[in-house]
């Protein structure tokens, strides 16, 4: 068993930075002092009930996902790139670069 | 936030119900906690709420003012007015937003009796016609209540990382939100560039979306138009989006299975960690594969 301090919890903009989570065989099997949000949103990420990789229904592997979404983002003439709100700046910046390249329009929930 | 724990003597709580919400707002940075200068915690400050509706946040306050829903505009302005020492006459403004004026001066009285105020506001503020016109009223009584004291505002952010998209969306094309490319630079215009107007208009004919589920969040219309259009969604977990979106891509939960980094609400960068392994790369890993891809099928 593994046991992380001082663990950031990724719910909301508080970020409390103050959390224990114990891991064992990769899975999350304990957090103390989050929230009930923060706790059950760490139980949920632990516990991945990921989509499969898919087009149009089909199921593929990721790099032909990343593909056939490549190919649509290429071929938009107005596209928009939407959300970012829980991922990393990280990210956020590749998105802000993918927005430059497609000439499309960027935005997060903040504006409405 | 350290600066509201440490120093706050009077705290507004406006359209936010952080009880319910940000659970541990109030004992980590406000009106609960206990700081430098600030060592009798609740007992050492005042605390003042507004919202349309009671609200176990509103409960906790000294004081309550219930609000006609609509009104961030009107109530900015008449805290403005009054802080500016503009001469209201109760005959004229009896009640604004329908609490009377009387309760507005005792709001106006509290700010410029403090040391140091806070202002946090929530949707209840943003989410009111107006949208962007609100927002800059809200930052202008901030500046005037800071003639008097030292007073600050705080969005009450609600996903984790929602500032830190604003914040490098502002470093890298000078705005926060709302960025069009369309003529090769950087354009911003909220309604014009807002994700609801222009779902709303039909105008986007592609979609890319990233860590949000808009087949739960946004209205019936914009999401109809986006299952109109080839929809790429990129999400850790199945959602009311992932079902319909024409291409879906699995990733590794950020700050669980995916290090990097989030904005705390008041612009404090943190390092989120890894603590398991996922089979699914990170969103940076799978945007960045997408980049060059893109790049690479545009010069073809």
């Amino acid at each position: 068993m593994q046991l992380h301090q001082d663990v950031v919890c990724t719910f909301c903009g508080c970020l409390c930075d103050d959390l224990e989570v114990e891991v064992e065989d990769n899975v999350i099997v304990g957090v103390k002092k989050a929230c009930v949000i923060g706790k059950n949103k760490l139980f949920h990420d632990s516990h991945p009930d990921a989509p499969p990789p898919s087009i149009a229904g089909r199921e593929v592997s990721i790099e032909e996902a990343i593909d056939e979404a490549a190919r649509i983002l290429a071929r938009a003439r107005y596209p928009l790139i939407y959300g970012l709100s829980s991922t990393t700046s990280e990210a956020q910046r590749e998105l802000v670069a993918i927005a430059e390249k497609t000439k499309g329009t960027i935005d997060n929930p903040s504006s409405y | 936030m350290g600066e509201a724990r440490n120093r706050a003597d009077l705290i507004i709580y406006w359209g936010c119900n952080p009880v319910e919400t940000h659970m541990r707002h109030l004992s980590r940075y406000s009106s609960l906690a206990k700081g430098l200068y600030t060592p009798e915690g609740r007992k050492g400050r005042k605390v003042v709420a507004i919202d349309i509706r009671p609200t176990p946040t509103t409960k906790g306050a000294d004081l309550f003012l219930q609000v006609k829903p609509g009104n961030t505009f009107e109530i900015a302005s008449v805290l403005r007015a009054l802080l500016r020492g503009e001469r209201l006459e109760e005959e004229a403004v009896a009640a604004v937003a329908g609490v009377p004026l009387a309760s507005w001066r005792e709001v106006a009285e509290a700010i410029k009796a403090c040391r140091y105020g806070v202002l946090f506001f929530g949707l209840g503020v943003t989410q009111c016609r107006g949208s962007d016109i609100n927002v800059e009223q809200v930052g202008l009584l901030i500046q005037d209540a800071n003639v008097h004291t030292r007073f600050y505002g705080l969005a009450m952010r609600g996903h984790g990382n929602v500032n830190g998209s604003n914040q490098v969306m502002t470093w890298l094309t000078g705005y926060p939100m709302s960025v069009n490319f369309s003529h090769g630079f950087a354009q911003f215009n909220p309604g014009e560039f807002s994700v609801l107007p222009m779902l709303a208009r039909g105008e986007p004919d592609a979609a890319l979306i990233v860590a949000t589920d808009p087949g739960a969040h946004l209205p019936a219309d914009a999401v109809r138009h986006l299952r109109s259009i080839p929809t790429v969604a990129i999400d850790p977990h199945k959602n009311q989006t992932t079902p319909w979106a024409t291409v879906v891509i699995p990733v590794a939960p950020s700050g669980v299975a995916a290090a990097g980094t989030f904005y705390r609400m008041d612009n404090v960068p943190l390092r989120v960690r890894k603590l398991i392994e996922s089979p699914y790369p990170s969103d940076e890993e799978v945007l960045a594969a997408m980049k060059e891809r893109i790049d690479h099928a545009l010069r073809a």
